[in-house]
């Protein structure tokens, strides 16, 4: 084997500092080092500055108190930050999305009839002052489910997707051929079987 | 100095802490606070950021004791988790004051206890040392630190700077060049280390 260069020397540092050069090749060095002053000097000064850093103990010293200090802050935990608040945010959240739709569901009975194709028209509101016992239990009774089921969705709507929003919707279902009309493939652009597709693209995002 | 736990002995005491028994935390927080605070003072060289940083980051260690993987050694959690306190504590700085210059932060020079037998040579190379240290990055002076001062393999370190072994190589060997570059044109005249460290030696 050739001689070492100081540049063949100077790539073998780190490894021979670190202590992984492999006996012959540490030889080598020796060897080098021992006919170079400069790398002899290179090297002698990343030994004692790694010396230096390791042996010097003279730092500042925690207070004395520390430990004690940090066992009472676990003993009385910080107050949690409002953002971290989750658990309780989605419990006043639902509270209060279940008030505005029973707001909403007193304010507007019901919908205005839609004319556009495909949505099931609501029936038309009655006047309960007309309607004979029996009927007006069965007329609040359909008021109070859909009171419950507004404030079910406005309650699930943060946690629902976006396919499960439009299924709720009415909209893009698998069967929505039969609301809407059947897809006309044969138009360019159009896609067979879109929702699938939709909701491939969703699983895989 | 408290004396390290052998691993058997390490996941019982973490047990016992997960049941947030007063004695086992108290345990813990004495086997690692004084290398803990030594290497988080080293990094943003200010005494009320270092212990504030250290009590964050036992305490966040502790309130997920639970997501702690027994694979890996309670210290290495700890000190990932003071690492990137200290990234981030050092980010406000910089965010503050522009690039930190770690020679004008009020840490810096901090009256510690100098060994008096220390010959006045010996204390000038030291503090050369500390002061071409401190001008690393944070990310190589957490490395040099760790390397050296915690005896930690690259392995490890790679785990508590959440980067590749190679980076963590990369950082080493950059940071050595930069200490080179910055200390030889001062110790030219040392030209052997057994000469320097008898001086150091006093």
């Amino acid at each position: 084997m050739a001689k070492l260069t100081c540049q063949q020397a100077e790539q073998l540092f780190d490894a021979y500092l670190d202590g992984e050069l492999s006996a012959s090749l540490e030889t080598e060095l020796d060897a080098h080092r021992l006919a170079c002053a400069a790398c002899r000097q290179a090297l002698a000064l990343m030994e004692v500055t790694g010396h230096m850093i390791s042996a010097d103990r003279h730092a500042p010293v925690l207070g004395e108190d520390f430990t004690q200090r940090l066992l009472a802050c676990i003993e009385t935990p910080r107050p949690i930050p409002i953002w971290r608040r989750r658990r309780t945010i989605w419990v006043a959240g639902s509270g209060l999305a279940a008030a505005a739709a029973i707001a909403i569901a007193f304010t507007f009975p019901a919908a205005p009839p839609k004319k556009v194709a495909g949505w099931q028209e609501r029936a038309p509101s009655v006047s309960t002052s007309a309607l004979p016992p029996g009927a007006l239990k069965e007329h609040f009774d359909g008021q109070i489910s859909q009171v419950r089921e507004s404030t079910e969705w406005l309650a699930n709507f943060g946690k629902m997707t976006v396919m499960q929003i439009l299924d709720r919707l009415g909209l893009e279902q698998p069967n929505a051929g039969e609301k809407f009309g059947a897809p006309d493939s044969k138009r360019p652009g159009s896609r067979k079987s879109a929702s699938d597709d939709d909701k491939r693209d969703i699983e895989d995002l | 100095m408290v004396e390290p736990l052998s691993r058997g002995d390490e996941q019982r005491l973490i047990q016992r802490a997960k049941r947030r028994e007063p004695d086992a935390l108290r345990h813990l927080i004495d086997l690692h606070k004084e290398r803990l605070f030594n290497f988080v003072w080293r990094v943003v060289r200010h005494h009320h950021d270092a212990e504030e940083i250290c009590q964050e980051a036992f305490l966040k260690a502790f309130a997920s004791l639970d997501s702690f993987r027994p694979e890996f050694r309670f210290s290495t959690w700890l000190f990932t988790i003071a690492y990137r306190l200290c990234l981030n504590a050092l980010r406000r700085k910089r965010a503050f004051a522009g690039d930190v210059d770690f020679s004008v932060l009020p840490g810096h020079g901090e009256p510690v206890d100098e060994g008096a037998a220390q010959s006045e040579e010996a204390r000038r190379v030291k503090t050369l040392i500390w002061d071409s240290v401190d001008r690393l990055s944070p990310q190589q002076r957490a490395t040099v630190l760790l390397f050296y001062r915690n005896d930690q393999s690259c392995q490890e370190i790679a785990r508590i700077l959440e980067v590749p072994v190679a980076t963590v190589k990369s950082h080493l060997h950059r940071a050595r060049a930069r200490l080179r570059e910055m200390l030889e044109p001062v110790v030219a005249g040392e030209t052997d280390r057994t000469r320097i460290l008898a001086k150091l030696a006093g």
